[in-house]
């Protein structure tokens, strides 16, 4: 009998092009919803703490509890992540399917934490340089 | 990555999810943000204090005759220490779970090797919970 061939793990680059349309749409919520201090040429410090988050977590689900517990607060901040949360949950949560998609035939609970929060990482990057796109169109419009 | 990083984004993280809607679906969203955060702070800081935190505020609500809130501190009780066949999942069961025969069976020990696992669940356990909650408080309050 031959032995178990491991599957080629899926490439979250692939991932990311496949579903690029979305997450500018989430980029561009985001510059909707959150803005930027046009005064001081600062991108909004929601955007930036969600940026961090994901490149720091070693856990997907405080990426989720960050977006819930900012939904839950009082205030400008969670007024605007009122209007944007439940979309950026929804992303998230489809992260999870694709990496439980993929860890489906052959589970392994440690890759597939890996390899969701490199999906994490990956959709977030995308999703701030289009966020950070738009405030430049902005810039360029407003004029120097 | 930890083997608890593992389980707080695995298990704890559905279980939380899973027992919170369900007992939303029953009972709605009985207590306050405040309450929230006095629960999140003792899971995180006391552990070991976090039954009878529930017992207290379960038998203050008794007094007020809320009985919506009474049963949400059941439910935290019933997720600290709940058993089969009742409670199909509890905090208790998951922490029995990660302990060897041997470290069963080293009775002098125990009790220390369960306060330290409840060191490690409870806080992502809660952290879940309480975030889980606040969401679906935000989501009622702006459908």
């Amino acid at each position: 009998m031959s032995a178990p061939v491991k599957p080629i793990p899926v490439d979250t680059d692939l991932y990311i092009e496949e579903h690029h349309a979305d997450f500018e749409k989430l980029g561009d919520r985001f510059f909707e919803e959150f803005e930027y201090d046009r005064k001081n040429k600062r991108v909004s410090s929601q955007v930036r703490n969600l940026q961090q988050i994901v490149c720091s977590a070693t856990r997907f689900a405080d990426i989720e509890d960050f977006v819930k517990n900012q939904m839950g607060k009082t205030g400008d901040a969670s007024s605007r992540w009122k209007k944007v949360g439940k979309e950026t949950l929804q992303h998230l949560q489809k992260l999870r399917d694709a990496a439980a998609k993929d860890f489906e035939k052959t589970p392994n609970a440690r890759e597939e934490l890996a390899y969701r929060l490199k999906l994490a990482r990956s959709w977030v990057r995308a999703v701030v340089s289009h966020y950070l796109y738009r405030i430049a169109l902005d810039q360029i419009k407003e004029g120097p | 990555m930890s083997d608890i990083d593992v389980k707080a984004d695995g298990v704890l993280c559905e279980k939380a999810v899973e027992l919170l809607d369900a007992f939303i679906q029953e009972c709605g969203l009985p207590v306050r943000t405040a309450q929230i955060s006095g629960l999140k702070q003792i899971a995180f800081n006391q552990p070991s204090s976090l039954k009878e935190f529930a017992q207290h505020q379960r038998q203050r609500a008794e007094r007020r005759h809320h009985d919506e809130e009474k049963a949400f501190w059941n439910l935290i009780d019933n997720l600290c220490d709940g058993r089969k066949p009742k409670h199909a999942w509890s905090l208790h069961q998951e922490i029995e779970g990660m302990l060897s025969e041997q470290e069963k069976a080293d009775k002098k020990h125990l009790a220390a090797l369960r306060e330290e696992k409840k060191k490690l669940c409870y806080p992502p356990f809660f952290q879940h919970f309480c975030a889980h909650y606040l969401y679906r408080l935000s989501m009622k309050e702006n459908p």
